[in-house]
C-alpha cells in the first residue's frame, strides 16, 4: 500500500491537474471564508451600533429620570418625554430594546437563511417586530444566485474536483495502455484502485482542511471549538461519499468519457435536480401563502375594531372599574394611548390568527421539502453545515419565538403601569426586561451525518457487489 | 512451469481456443505461430488470468491460474505487443513501481543494474518514458522480468514493429533469460525470430494447435513451408 501511495504522489506531482486542483481549492476556500467573514463582520458591526444606540437611549432616560427625581429638569420635558412614564420608556418611538441573534464565529461557513431572515428586532409595546422592522434586506440578486460561502465550495465545487481527480483512475490505465502490465503484477486491481483512491481522498481532504485552517487563521476566525470538529467530520463523510461513488463507477469498467458522464450526471442529480424537485413539489403541494391576504386581514381587523370601537372600550372599562371613559376633549395623552393600546390588542388578536395560518403553511412547505434531504447527500450536507453555522431556518424561527416571548414580557411589565396611570420607580427602571439571547434548538446533525454515512456505505456495498458479479469486467 | 490442459475458451458460439494442451518447462522457449485470430493471444491471456477458460486448466508453477490468479503472477513477467509505461515517470521509476507492485524491494543501484542488463542505455534511465521508443520500453519490460526474478515469461508479439537491430537485441535477451532457466511462451508472427530463439514451436489455426515440434527439428525454410501449408489448408 505504502509503495502505491508513494508512486501515486510522484505521479500526481508530475501532473498539472494536481496543482490546479490544489490551487482552486485554496483560492476558493479562502475567498469563501473571506466573504463569510465580511458578512459576519457587517452583522457584528450592526449589532455593536444597535447596542451602543440602545445604551445611549436608556442612559439618557436614566439621566432624565434622575434629574426629574431631583427636581432639576422638570421644566424642559413634556409628559411624553418623561422616563417615569411607562408610555415613554415602554411604547413610544424612542422606547424599546433589541432582541438580537448573534452570529457564531463559524456562522461564516454557511449563509443558510441568514441573508433572508432578520437577525435583530427592536421590541417595544406596540412594535410589529418581524414585519415593520425588516430593514435588513439583502440584494435579491445575491439571494437568487446564492452566496459564495464555504458551503457552496464544499457542496457544489468540491465534488467536481473529486470527479476531476478520480474519473479515469482505472479507465485511464486502460486507455494509455498500462493496464495489461499492471494486471500482470501480483496485486489485486481492486486493492490497487483502493490505494490510489485512498491517496487522492487523503490529499483532497487534507487540502480542504489545511485551506480552511489557513483561511480561518489569516482572517482571524475563532474556529477551535467542538463545532469545528463536527465540521471536519461532516467534510470527511461528504468527501467519502463522492469517493465511494467514484470507486463504484471506476469499477464498472467503462471508458473515461462514460465515467465522466456518469459522475457528472450523479453530481447534477444530487446537487441540482433533487433539491430543485424538492422545492418545486413543496411549492406546488403547499403553495406559498399570500402576503396580500395577510395585509388585507390586518386592514380588515383595523376596520372592524374601528367599527366596534365603542363596544371594545366599554368592555375594557367594565373590566377596569377604577377608570372612567372620558370624551375626546377631556382625554389626556395617557387616556388616549390607553384606549389606543386596548384597540390595538384586539386587532393583534385577529391578525395573529391569520399570521398563524400563514406560518403553519410555510412550516408545512419547509417540512415537506426537508424530507427530500434523505434523497440527496448535497442537501444533507447543506443542512448539516447550516446546523453547525446555526443559520438554519429553525434557528430564526426560535429567535422569532423568543423575541415574541420577550415582547410579551415587555407588555406584562409595562401594561399595569399605563393602564393604572402609575409612574415607574427608579428600582423598576432598572428591572425593564432584557432579551435573553440563548437559542435552544433540537439538532438534526447526527441524523444528517448518519444519513450521509449510509449514502457512502450504499456505494461501498455496491463496490463489493460489483466484485462478485463481474470479476473480469476490468480486462474485458 | 507453464502448463495448459484441454484448455478452451468460447465466446458464445465462437470457439477462440479449442482444447489446448501445452507444457513449457524451465529453460524452454515455446513459440506459438499462427494467423491473426488463431488463438495465440487468447492463450497468453488465459495464462495471465485476464480471461477465464470455458474448459480446461492453466497452471503456472503448479498453481491453477483460475484459483490463485494473484499468486501465479509472482512467477511471471509479461510483455505485450506494445508495452506501455507511465509516460510522466522515468524508466527507472517505472521499473521501481512495477517491481514494488511485485513485492520486490531494490536499491536504486540494483534497479540500474537490471536496466543495464536489459540493454537500456544509461542516459535513458532518468529520462521520462514519453521520450522512449518501443524497443526501449520493451527493455524496461525485460528489466522488470529480471527484477521480478520471473520463472516464466509471457510474450505477445513482442518484436512486432521493432527494427531489426532492436528485434535482434530482444532475441538475445530472451536467450539470456532462457539460459537462466526462464520458461517462455511467446505468441509471434515472426518465423525468423521464432526459429532463432525457440526450443519448441506450435502452429495454431482457428483456436487449435495443429502442429507442434522442436525448433531444431526444422530449418527456417522448412518452418516457413510448414507454416504456410498449415494456415492455407
Amino acid at each position: 500500500m505504502l509503495h502505491i501511495l508513494r508512486f501515486e504522489l510522484k505521479q500526481l506531482l508530475a501532473t498539472r491537474l494536481f496543482w490546479w486542483v490544489g490551487a482552486i481549492l485554496i483560492t476558493s476556500i479562502s475567498f469563501a471564508v473571506y466573504n463569510g467573514k465580511i458578512a459576519i463582520e457587517e452583522k457584528l458591526h450592526t449589532i455593536k451600533e444597535l447596542k451602543e444606540e440602545q445604551e445611549q437611549r436608556y442612559s439618557n432616560f436614566k439621566l432624565d429620570f434622575d434629574s426629574l427625581e431631583a427636581g432639576t429638569k422638570k421644566a424642559q420635558l413634556s409628559w411624553f418625554q418623561d422616563p417615569r412614564q411607562a408610555l415613554t420608556v415602554g411604547m413610544f418611538r424612542n422606547s424599546g430594546k433589541y432582541a438580537i441573534l448573534e452570529p457564531k464565529p463559524l456562522s461564516l461557513i454557511s449563509t443558510g437563511q441568514s441573508d433572508v431572515e432578520i437577525f435583530y428586532t427592536k421590541v417595544s409595546y406596540l412594535s410589529d417586530i418581524f414585519q415593520a422592522n425588516n430593514v435588513n434586506f439583502e440584494n435579491p440578486f445575491n439571494i437568487a444566485a446564492g452566496q459564495f460561502d464555504f458551503a457552496f465550495v464544499l457542496i457544489f465545487l468540491f465534488p467536481l474536483l473529486i470527479i476531476a481527480l478520480t474519473y479515469n483512475i482505472l479507465s485511464g490505465e486502460r486507455e494509455q495502455g498500462t493496464l495489461p502490465l499492471l494486471m500482470s503484477q501480483p496485486v489485486q486491481i481492486r486493492y490497487w484502485l483502493m490505494a490510489k483512491l485512498t491517496f487522492r481522498f487523503s490529499f483532497l481532504l487534507l487540502a480542504v482542511l489545511l485551506s480552511l485552517c489557513l483561511a480561518f487563521t489569516v482572517f482571524q476566525v475563532d474556529f477551535l471549538s467542538t463545532d469545528f470538529f463536527k465540521l471536519l467530520f461532516a467534510i470527511g463523510i461528504y468527501t467519502f461519499f463522492w469517493f465511494a461513488l467514484s470507486f463504484y463507477i471506476n469499477l464498472l469498467g467503462k471508458s473515461s468519457a462514460m465515467n465522466t458522464l456518469l459522475l457528472l450526471a450523479s453530481w447534477l442529480l444530487f446537487v441540482f435536480l433533487i433539491p430543485s424537485m424538492a422545492n418545486m413539489l413543496a411549492t406546488s403541494i403547499y403553495p406559498m401563502p399570500s402576503r396580500v391576504e395577510l395585509v388585507n386581514a390586518k386592514r380588515q381587523a383595523e376596520q372592524d375594531s374601528e367599527r366596534n370601537k365603542q363596544a371594545i372600550l366599554t368592555k375594557f372599562y367594565q373590566a377596569h372599574p377604577s377608570l372612567v371613559q372620558k370624551s375626546e376633549k377631556e382625554q389626556t395623552g395617557q387616556d388616549f394611548y390607553r384606549e389606543y393600546v386596548t384597540l390595538h390588542e384586539v386587532i393583534d388578536e385577529q391578525v395573529n390568527k391569520v399570521q398563524q395560518s400563514f406560518d403553519n403553511q410555510l412550516e408545512a412547505q419547509q417540512s415537506f421539502a426537508n424530507n427530500f434531504q434523505y434523497l440527496s447527500p448535497a442537501i444533507l450536507m447543506q443542512n448539516a453545515l447550516n446546523e453547525i453555522a446555526e443559520t438554519d431556518s429553525k434557528y430564526y424561527k426560535v429567535f422569532q419565538k423568543n423575541a415574541h416571548a420577550y415582547q410579551q414580557n415587555w407588555k406584562a411589565f409595562f401594561k399595569p403601569k399605563f393602564i393604572n396611570d402609575e409612574k415607574i420607580t427608579i428600582k423598576e427602571f432598572g428591572q425593564i426586561p432584557v432579551y435573553q439571547s440563548s437559542i435552544s434548538v433540537d439538532s438534526n446533525f447526527s441524523i444528517q451525518l448518519l444519513s450521509l454515512t449510509l449514502f457512502s456505505l450504499l456505494f461501498t456495498v455496491l463496490v463489493f457487489l460489483q466484485k462478485s458479479k463481474n470479476v473480469n469486467i476490468i480486462s474485458a | 512451469m507453464l502448463n495448459s490442459k484441454e484448455l478452451s475458451k468460447e465466446y458464445g458460439n465462437f470457439s477462440a481456443l479449442n482444447s489446448l494442451t501445452i507444457s513449457v518447462n524451465a529453460g524452454d522457449i515455446y513459440c506459438l505461430l499462427g494467423a491473426n485470430g488463431a488463438g495465440k493471444s487468447t492463450t497468453i491471456n488465459l495464462f495471465l488470468g485476464f480471461i477465464q477458460p470455458t474448459k480446461g486448466t492453466v497452471e503456472i508453477n503448479g498453481l491453477d491460474v483460475s484459483q490463485k490468479a494473484t499468486q501465479t503472477k509472482e512467477y511471471i513477467a509479461y510483455i505485450p505487443e506494445n508495452l506501455m509505461l507511465y509516460p510522466n515517470l522515468t524508466g527507472l521509476e517505472n521499473l521501481a513501481y512495477f517491481a514494488g507492485l511485485a513485492k520486490k524491494k531494490y536499491s536504486k543501484a540494483q534497479l540500474v543494474d537490471f536496466l543495464n542488463e536489459a540493454g537500456l542505455q544509461a542516459e535513458a534511465h532518468q529520462k521520462r518514458v514519453s521520450q522512449y521508443s518501443k524497443g526501449m520500453r520493451q527493455k524496461v519490460g525485460i528489466a522488470l522480468a529480471l527484477a521480478k526474478d520471473a520463472k516464466a515469461l509471457l510474450l505477445d508479439e513482442p518484436t512486432s514493429g521493432l527494427d531489426p537491430q532492436a528485434s535482434n537485441e530482444f532475441s538475445n535477451l530472451l536467450l539470456k533469460l532462457k539460459s537462466r532457466g526462464v520458461a517462455t511462451l511467446m505468441a509471434t508472427h515472426d518465423l525468423f525470430r521464432a526459429k532463432q530463439v525457440a526450443t519448441h514451436i506450435g502452429i495454431m489455426k482457428q483456436g487449435s494447435l495443429v502442429k507442434s515440434f522442436k525448433a531444431d527439428e526444422v530449418s527456417l525454410a522448412e518452418l516457413e513451408k510448414v507454416y504456410l501449408e498449415t494456415i492455407n489448408t
